[in-house]
């Protein structure tokens, strides 16, 4: 098996479906967002996104507070220390698989 | 990270970073700033206060720092964000803005503009010419429209409006001999309206397109 496809099988699956990575990659880029913001940015509906946050929060990958700005209820959603390093590792492991497989494009090409 | 992640992690950093400014909240506080300013030293024209050098001082100082104070912290906008912005689409944290060794080449640039746009308005309001309001006219039309680095610094096109005030000025001037202290106070309160117009048409369209979510 070659070092790419060894990659492959180990990617974190919670991260690598989906919705789940549009989450992942939104709260990664800002140090929180709440619950409508997640939902416009991801394209995702209430439930759906309730689900997969769940999943990611029992994970240990997010941490959800609820919170007032103002007199408005918010629901606010961060990703945790565990949770930054399963991505950043998910991101590199795909740059590793990427690169292989540009490189066998190339050759099949020629 | 791989290339098609991080484009992903770097459009979402950018669209939330443009997402403090999607209400137009921000650019009516900045026009309020400005505008009250220019009303400040209109009224010091208009009074007579103005020529007394420690009532100059002390008003410049005052509107600068309450200029400064309004445009730098957040915390009048995010009252008003509270109860119109997060209900509609929601809150992000806002982001600090980076200052990025790859950029240094857009700073320049940025920094180039900014200085073209000063020196004209600064020669504008020393030199009595008429051929003047043609070049505050091209230097507005470039700031507004042609503003190379539109996205990343939108506090240049208040200098663009700066430039509208200007001509404004300098057309009074025309007409009916200001000054150029009250030049300086017409600017500002053109800048100021002018803004105000552009965040309320902003706010409007902001809240007709996106209701309160049930």
């Amino acid at each position: 098996m070659t070092p790419a496809l060894q990659e492959l099988a180990t990617l974190d699956r919670l991260i690598h479906e989906p919705a789940r990575l549009m989450i992942m990659t939104v709260l990664y880029a800002v140090p929180e967002a709440d619950f409508i913001y997640l939902q416009r940015e991801c394209g995702l509906t209430q439930g759906n996104l309730s689900s997969h946050l769940a999943k990611l929060e029992e994970a240990g990958y997010v941490m959800i507070t609820k919170t007032f700005k103002g007199k408005y209820p918010l629901t606010i959603c961060s990703l945790l220390k565990k949770g930054r390093d399963a991505f950043e590792e998910y991101a590199r492991k795909m740059r590793v698989v990427n690169n292989s497989f540009g490189v066998q494009e190339v050759r099949s090409e020629k | 990270m791989s290339t098609q992640v991080t484009d992903s992690v770097l459009q979402a950093e950018r669209r939330a970073r443009s997402y403090w400014n999607i209400d137009g909240l921000p650019i009516i506080a900045q026009a309020v700033a400005v505008l009250l300013a220019g009303l400040w030293f209109l009224y010091m024209n208009y009074s007579g206060a103005w020529g007394r050098h420690q009532s100059e001082l002390a008003s410049l100082v005052c509107i600068v720092a309450v200029v400064l104070d309004m445009i730098r912290k957040p915390g009048a906008i995010a009252w008003l964000k509270a109860k119109i912005t997060y209900p509609r689409t929601g809150y992000v944290a806002r982001l600090e803005q980076k200052v990025q060794p790859e950029g240094r080449g857009v700073n320049f640039a940025a920094l180039g503009f900014v200085c073209l746009l000063i020196g004209f308005w600064a020669v504008a309001l020393s030199v009595e010419t008429p051929w003047i309001c043609v070049a505050a006219g091209i230097v507005t039309g470039l700031a507004l429209w042609w503003n190379p680095v539109r996205e990343k610094f939108a506090y240049l096109d208040i200098l663009g409006i700066a430039c509208v005030g200007m001509l404004a000025a300098v057309l009074l001037n025309a007409t009916h001999s200001v000054f150029h202290l009250q030049r300086f106070a017409f600017t500002l309160t053109a800048l100021g309206t002018l803004g105000l117009i552009k965040g309320i048409v902003t706010l409007l369209r902001y809240v007709q397109r996106n209701p309160v979510q049930s």
